[in-house]
C-alpha cells in the first residue's frame, strides 16, 4: 500500500458512511415533498369485478392507522343529473356524470369515514378527489342517510352491515376513456380496481 | 473533497433563478398553463353583492370577474387569485359578498367561478388578475417554477371611472358547473351611491 492510501485509509473507509448519512439525513425532504404529495403507493388492487383486499397498518403523526377491508367495482353507470338540497342540478353539455358503483366488506368496528373516489382516464387523467366535493357529496364510502321522515334532518352517523355499497359521482369529460376506479383514503395509499372501458365510452 | 471544491468553485450556487413561467393574456383570451386553461371571461363592477339572503356593500366598489378553468391532469383547487393594480399592490379575493375565493378545477370539466375584489379607486385602472396554482406570498416562493397567468383585464381610465360610479348589484356565486348568471340589478338602496 502507497503512503497515500496508507495514511488516508480510515478516512476512505469513512467517506461512504458520511455519503450515506448526508443522503439520509435529506431524504425526509423527497418524502415530504413528493413521496406524501401524491398518490404514488398502490396498497391493493384487483381487475374487473375483483375484490381488493386492503389489510395495512401504519402511522400518522397523531395515531396509528389500521386498515382492513375489501372492496370491489362493480362498473359504471352514468346519469343526466345530480341530486342537490336545492333541487336537481343539470349534467352540462361534453361532461358525464359517473355513477361509480362500489361494493365493501369490513368489519362493523373499521372505520371507514372519509374515503376519496377517483376515476383514471386512459390517459392518466384523475377526475375526482383532491378538491372539496363541487357536488355536495360528504362521506362517499359510507352508506348515504336517509333524511328523517319527520324533522328533514339527515342524520350523520348511519349504522352499517359487515357489507354495504355505495353510488358515489364523478365528473369527467365525455371524451375521457374510463379504465380504473381509484379508492383512497389519503395521499401516498390508494387502491385501483379496473373497469371495463367499454363501459364508460 | 476535490470534487465539492470543484463544485462550489465553479457553479454559480447564487445565482439559482426561480422565476415563474408567466403566461399572459387579456379578457376572453384562453391562457394555457401546466395545470390549467384559464379564461377571464367578464370583468364588472358592483355596488353591491346578493346572495338568498344577504347583501354586501364594499368599502371601495367590488371588482367582479367571471373565471372559467378547465383543469389538465387532475382536479385541483386553483387558490392563487390575485388582483394586481399598477402600483404592484395585490388584492385577494373578498370574503364578503359571497363570490369565490379559490376556484375549484376539475380535470376536463369547465369550472365557472365569480371572484370579486373590494378595492379602491386607484386599484381599478390597468389591473391585472395574476393566477396561480398556488398562494401568492411575498417573495413568490408559493409560485416558484410553475406557471402563472398575468391577465390585463382591460381597463382604461374611462372605463375605471365609469366603473367606480356603478350603481349595479350582481348575484354572487361560487364555482358552479354553469355560467354565473351576470344580469344586473340596481344596487339595494341601503348600499346605494
Amino acid at each position: 500500500m502507497s503512503g497515500w492510501w496508507r495514511v488516508n485509509r480510515w478516512w476512505l473507509v469513512v467517506l461512504p458512511i458520511a455519503l450515506v448519512a448526508m443522503l439520509a439525513a435529506s431524504s425526509y425532504r423527497l418524502k415530504t415533498m413528493w413521496w406524501d404529495s401524491g398518490y404514488h403507493h398502490e396498497i391493493a388492487s384487483a381487475g374487473v369485478g375483483r375484490w381488493a383486499h386492503v389489510d395495512e397498518s401504519y402511522a400518522t403523526f397523531t395515531q396509528r392507522i389500521h386498515h382492513r377491508y375489501r372492496v370491489r367495482a362493480d362498473g359504471l353507470s352514468t346519469t343526466d343529473s345530480i341530486p342537490q338540497d336545492s333541487g336537481d342540478l343539470p349534467v352540462p353539455a361534453g361532461v358525464t356524470a359517473y355513477l361509480v358503483h362500489l361494493s365493501f366488506e369490513a368489519a362493523t368496528d373499521q372505520d371507514m369515514a372519509y374515503c376519496e373516489v377517483m376515476l383514471v382516464g386512459s390517459d392518466g387523467t384523475v377526475y375526482g378527489g383532491n378538491v372539496d366535493d363541487q357536488i355536495n357529496q360528504s362521506d362517499l364510502c359510507l352508506p348515504v342517510a336517509e333524511p328523517d321522515p319527520e324533522t328533514g334532518i339527515t342524520p350523520t352517523d348511519v349504522p352499517r352491515g359487515r357489507t354495504w355499497t355505495v353510488d358515489p359521482i364523478v365528473l369527467a369529460p365525455s371524451s375521457a376513456r374510463i379504465r380504473a376506479v381509484r379508492v383512497t383514503y389519503g395521499k401516498p395509499r390508494y387502491v385501483t380496481l379496473a373497469v371495463d372501458p367499454a363501459a364508460s365510452s | 473533497m476535490g470534487v465539492g471544491r470543484l463544485i462550489s468553485d465553479h457553479i454559480p450556487l447564487d445565482h439559482v433563478d426561480a422565476a415563474s413561467f408567466v403566461h399572459r393574456g387579456d379578457v376572453g383570451e384562453r391562457v394555457r398553463l401546466r395545470f390549467a386553461d384559464v379564461t377571464v371571461t367578464d370583468v364588472r363592477a358592483a355596488r353591491a353583492l346578493t346572495t338568498h339572503t344577504t347583501a354586501a356593500a364594499p368599502a371601495g366598489v367590488f371588482l367582479v370577474l367571471a373565471v372559467t378553468a378547465v383543469g389538465r391532469g387532475s382536479d385541483q383547487n386553483y387558490v392563487g387569485l390575485d388582483l394586481v393594480d399598477p402600483a404592484g399592490i395585490h388584492y385577494v379575493p373578498t370574503v364578503r359578498g359571497g363570490c369565490a375565493t379559490a376556484i375549484k378545477g376539475r380535470a376536463g370539466v369547465p369550472s365557472y367561478a365569480l371572484i370579486c375584489y373590494d378595492v379602491p379607486r386607484q386599484a381599478l385602472e390597468g389591473a391585472h388578475l395574476q393566477f396561480s396554482l398556488a398562494p401568492y406570498d411575498n417573495d413568490g416562493a408559493f409560485q416558484r417554477r410553475d406557471d402563472v397567468a398575468d391577465i390585463d383585464l382591460g381597463i382604461h381610465a374611462a372605463e375605471a371611472a365609469r366603473m367606480w360610479r356603478t350603481n349595479d348589484s350582481y348575484k354572487a356565486s361560487m364555482t358552479e358547473l354553469t355560467p354565473p348568471d351576470l344580469t344586473p340589478s340596481p344596487a339595494p338602496k341601503a348600499v346605494s351611491r
